[in-house]
């Protein structure tokens, strides 16, 4: 993680540019794509300078360049009063076309695959952009089993050959659950999510097939991540017998019975997809 | 950044250098057209060669320069458009706005037909 601080002058945008440029190369960016990701940086310090902090340059401009396995990661946060992205006019339409600002939080959401605002309570705006910068597969790949109130959760290694469970989310909203979901895989910067499709003993399509189709396509549009569905049939006996095999009292199987199935599916689509 | 002028019988050529970026930028560069106006030249070409990027404060500044003319029957085009700069002119969609040329000279024989 590279973390800078600006004073509020415009004269900073080069230094931003240049950081910004030399991140993008250490962090394995493909050629061609740095100037474009530069120029969408350039814009959100741009907006935190000039709008967020009005140029008072007793005031900090903060920007976080990160690299979360394949994709990067730029926060700029301000110390202004904060505005309501939404309220800012569409630049290319017509009308607004031959308007002298307004275009800033346009480019960015062109160039970038994500961008987020996040006003704090005390005061302040923070921008994050984020991009996929690799098509492989060499991110974590996340697992759930999904369950009404509890989601059981696995990762894997990057290169994508071990599953380890990874505790649970208890939440019935699926706001909360999509929320929560999102943190994990940005701090262990998860390239791709498996969801535990149940399946029937017969191999049909079960009832609660659908609540799980749902929710892998919020998932889905919620993390900007690929989400595959992977036959969950048994996982959560074969992880019980796991953990009877390994001398697990009935208390503490219940609490991790669920992340631990979320491991064995993961385990079943890694080496599925290995010896594809 | 920086600004020198050129110009033809009727076309004034504004060489910028440096970054476009907005801040007191702008006025220099609306003060610069007015003075031009006011000399009688409404046919403005602006040379980005030795502009390597703009962001969304200079797009501001050349859209202000090209209103100001327009509304006085003028016109303000580019040339020398770099790669960075034709790239953020095409998302903004800005360059079905601004004319812009790869050679100076076919940029000043096409004002002669405006």
């Amino acid at each position: 993680m590279l973390e800078i601080c600006l004073p509020s002058n415009i004269e900073y945008l080069p230094l931003v540019d240049t950081i910004c440029q030399a991140f993008c190369v250490w962090a394995g960016v493909p050629s061609g794509m740095g100037d474009d990701i530069s120029m969408a940086v350039i814009e959100a310090a741009t907006n935190a300078l000039v709008h967020g902090n009005k140029c008072d340059e007793s005031k900090k401009v903060r920007a976080v360049f990160e690299k979360r396995g394949c994709k990067i990661v730029f926060s700029v946060t301000d110390e202004g009063s904060g505005f309501d992205p939404e309220k800012v006019p569409s630049p290319v339409d017509e009308c607004n076309l031959l308007k002298d600002c307004g275009r800033g939080i346009y480019i960015m959401k062109q160039v970038m695959d994500t961008v987020e605002f996040e006003q704090a309570k005390g005061g302040g705006t923070t921008i994050r952009l984020a991009k996929r910068i690799s098509q492989n597969s060499d991110g974590r790949i996340l697992c759930i089993d999904y369950g009404e109130k509890r989601l059981g959760m696995a990762l894997s290694d990057e290169l994508g050959i071990t599953a380890q469970p990874l505790g649970k989310i208890e939440a019935e909203s699926r706001e909360v659950q999509l929320k929560e979901l999102k943190k994990v895989a940005e701090e262990r910067g998860v390239a791709e999510v498996v969801v535990g499709f149940p399946l029937t003993l017969k191999g049909e399509v079960s009832h609660a097939a659908s609540t799980v189709t749902a929710f892998a396509t919020d998932l889905n549009k919620h993390l900007c991540l690929p989400v595959v569905t992977w036959d969950e049939r048994l996982s959560t006996k074969q992880s019980e017998k796991v953990l009877i095999e390994s001398g697990m009292r009935r208390k503490k199987r219940k609490q991790v019975v669920d992340s631990v199935a979320a491991a064995v599916i993961l385990q079943s689509y890694l080496d599925a997809r290995r010896n594809k | 950044m920086k600004i020198k002028i050129r110009k033809t019988e009727s076309v004034a050529i504004i060489d910028l250098s440096g970054k476009l970026m907005g801040g007191p930028d702008a006025d220099v560069f609306k003060e610069t057209i007015r003075g031009l106006i006011q000399e009688g030249y409404k046919k403005v070409l602006v040379n980005l060669h030795k502009v390597p990027w703009v962001n969304s404060t200079g797009l501001g500044i050349l859209i202000a320069g090209y209103t100001t003319l327009k509304r006085e029957g003028g016109t303000l085009k580019l040339t020398h458009v770099t790669d960075r700069i034709e790239s953020i002119l095409m998302i903004t969609k800005l360059g079905t706005i601004f004319e812009s040329f790869s050679d100076e000279e076919v940029a000043l024989k096409s004002f002669e037909s405006s």
